[in-house]
């Protein structure tokens, strides 16, 4: 049994290291805070799920890990990468939200005994859901790179924003209410000012709404831009400063009033996924895909009501 | 219901429940999946019921001229795909479609059913949102007056479940079930085929998802069957199933003719009935029927 155990831990790490070529190395952001930075395309073969943001932070005792990728083989590659540049032992990974993007490699550090941490709404809806998820990713980028992957339900939870200290760091976890998805959070670093945004800002890209509310994300997007913050790592694409984050804010309020707008003058909704655009967004990754099911989402969401 | 009606759902329940253990005997494998490059014109199962329901008859591949299916290439609610049928010519006594076939390959029941137009129609368009199992060929075959048949095909990626939301109340949602709105949407002028729309607040249960929370199998439980007649006469017939997305929605038209009555007629599997009727004045602006 034990041989068994030791064989599928070295296929595993096999598989890991066969990964390293497709992803990113860590981009230092600030003293101690380290990001991963996808490509920000369409879950696809020929980018391994390689797609969103996340990072680590490094304290004097210990590491915290921010999102894990998209499968078991990224979460290896992410423990790989963070030994490169620390010796220090992984004492936390925060899930910033539900999305299969974000959550698969957490089985990594389960297997490490690592606690991960989600607000509570996040943990359920991992648990309800993320086996719907993990088989379209298995659809998508085959089994191969899915080897190992499997739901993995955060072990600690919390419903509100709450500060922590974590591997002798100290950091703020924001809660805002339901905005991109019912449990968002973002980190924040005190000592150097820089927030992982989660789901709530995506830059270059437009984002998918999966789990939203239009008024609670804009909300929160207005209470991440009143804080004093050095540097934002968003969902997807490049870091960003300050005010830039309301770009995720404007493609909302245009999506929304264009949606009302057609709902209201009896557009059906086919002809809305065709005819709604937001051309200051259409050069955004993702928009030829996303754009008509955003639209769609929305205007069901206007004929329940 | 009537006994042809049972006989149907009997096989219907059959074959589902065949499906069920196929899919059940195949999980842990990998299951090919329909890809768009495949020949839409060789899929075994489209080509079993086209033998069934057509016998041999000759189906126009390339029925542009007469019909046209729009479809998203991916879809990311497999559970609320979106689709417009859209004809190419409008009613007319001499020409019209009259009856147009829905069906999907890979669903556990392909056949998604049908929807029968008249003269009266003006218009045998039809809007309406469907689930869609994995990536499948979605087709429609409309059948002419003249009895010839034509067919249009769409490959539709469907994914998602991701974001499905949390699991309802499936009570509630039945208690609820049966709330009608019918209406114009533009306003109608004589002669004119003339949009309109019914929904229907109706759970369009399936029987085949676990309810994620109770773990349970909420049993099948559907509208099949809308009328909608315009002054007593037919303009839209849709006989379908639950591959129809819940609280189920289609945009259809009719030809108004001065003052008349339009009225919906809705049966569900168990045998409720769901009535809605909102006069039509040819001249003036849009109407809506109560949310009764």
């Amino acid at each position: 049994m034990r041989a068994a155990i030791a064989a599928l831990l070295f296929a595993f790490a096999h598989a890991a290291m066969a990964a390293l070529a497709g992803m990113p190395a860590p981009v230092a952001i600030a003293p101690g805070v380290y990001a991963f930075i996808g490509t920000g395309d369409a879950v696809a073969p020929a980018n391994h799920g390689v797609v969103a943001n996340n990072g680590f932070i490094v304290g004097t005792s210990g590491v915290t890990v921010i999102d894990t990728g998209p499968s078991y083989r990224y979460g290896r590659a992410m423990i790989e990468a963070i030994r490169k540049v620390t010796p220090l032992p992984v004492r936390l990974v925060i899930i910033t939200h539900q999305a299969p993007e974000f959550v698969f490699g957490a089985g990594a550090f389960r297997d490490r005994d690592v606690p991960i941490l989600a607000h509570v709404r996040t943990a359920q809806l991992i648990r309800e859901r993320c086996s719907i998820c993990l088989a379209n990713l298995r659809k998508t980028l085959g089994e191969d790179e899915m080897a190992g992957s499997r739901v993995t339900v955060p072990d600690r939870t919390i419903d509100g924003t709450t500060e922590i200290d974590s591997g002798g760091r100290k950091l703020q976890l924001l809660h805002f209410g339901p905005a991109s998805t019912p449990g968002d959070l973002a980190v924040l670093d005190t000592q150097t000012g820089v927030l992982f945004a989660g789901s709530l800002v995506s830059n270059g890209r437009i984002p998918e709404l999966r789990n939203e509310q239009i008024p609670g994300w804009l909300g929160a997007l207005e209470n991440l831009r009143a804080l004093d913050l050095k540097t934002v790592v968003p969902a997807f694409g490049s870091p960003l400063d300050g005010d830039d984050i309301m770009q995720t804010g404007v493609y909302l309020r245009q999506l929304d009033a264009s949606v009302k707008r057609a709902y209201k003058d009896g557009v059906g909704l086919t002809d809305a996924m065709h005819s709604i655009q937001t051309p200051e967004f259409s050069g955004y990754k993702l928009y030829a895909i996303a754009q008509p099911q955003n639209v769609q989402r929305l205007y069901l969401q206007l004929e329940k009501q | 219901m009537g006994e042809v009606a049972a006989q149907e759902d009997i096989m219907l329940r059959k074959r589902v429940a065949a499906f069920t253990v196929v899919l059940a005997s195949l999980a842990p494998c990998v299951t090919q999946a329909a890809s768009p490059d495949d020949d839409p014109d060789k899929v075994a199962r489209w080509l079993d019921f086209k033998e069934g329901a057509f016998k041999g008859r000759t189906i126009d591949a390339h029925g542009d001229a007469v019909i046209k299916l729009d479809a998203p290439a991916r879809a990311a609610d497999a559970a609320v795909v979106p689709i417009a049928i859209n004809a190419q010519f409008p009613q007319t006594p001499a020409r019209y479609i009259s009856k147009v076939y829905l069906f999907i390959d890979e669903n556990p029941e392909p056949y998604a059913g049908s929807f029968e137009f008249t003269p009266e129609s003006g218009l045998a368009s039809i809007e309406t949102r469907v689930r869609v199992e994995d990536y499948t060929f979605m087709r429609v075959i409309a059948e002419t007056n003249d009895g010839h048949l034509y067919s249009a095909v769409r490959f539709v990626k469907a994914s998602g479940g991701c974001s499905a939301p949390a699991d309802k109340d499936e009570d509630a949602a039945e208690r609820s079930a049966g709330a009608v709105r019918l209406q114009a949407e533009g306003k109608p002028a004589g002669g004119k085929p003339e949009l309109a729309q019914v929904m229907v607040r109706h759970p369009n249960r399936t029987g085949m998802a676990m309810n994620q929370v109770t773990r349970n199998y909420a049993t099948a439980y559907f509208i099949r069957k809308v009328a909608i007649t315009y002054a007593d006469k037919p303009v839209m017939t849709a006989n379908v199933n639950f591959s129809i997305s819940e609280n189920p929605n289609f945009r259809f038209y009719f030809l108004p003719n001065g003052n008349g009555e339009l009225k919906a007629h809705i049966e569900d599997t168990k045998n409720k009935t769901f009535e809605s009727a909102v006069a039509i004045d040819a001249q003036s602006g849009p109407q809506t029927s109560a949310m009764k």
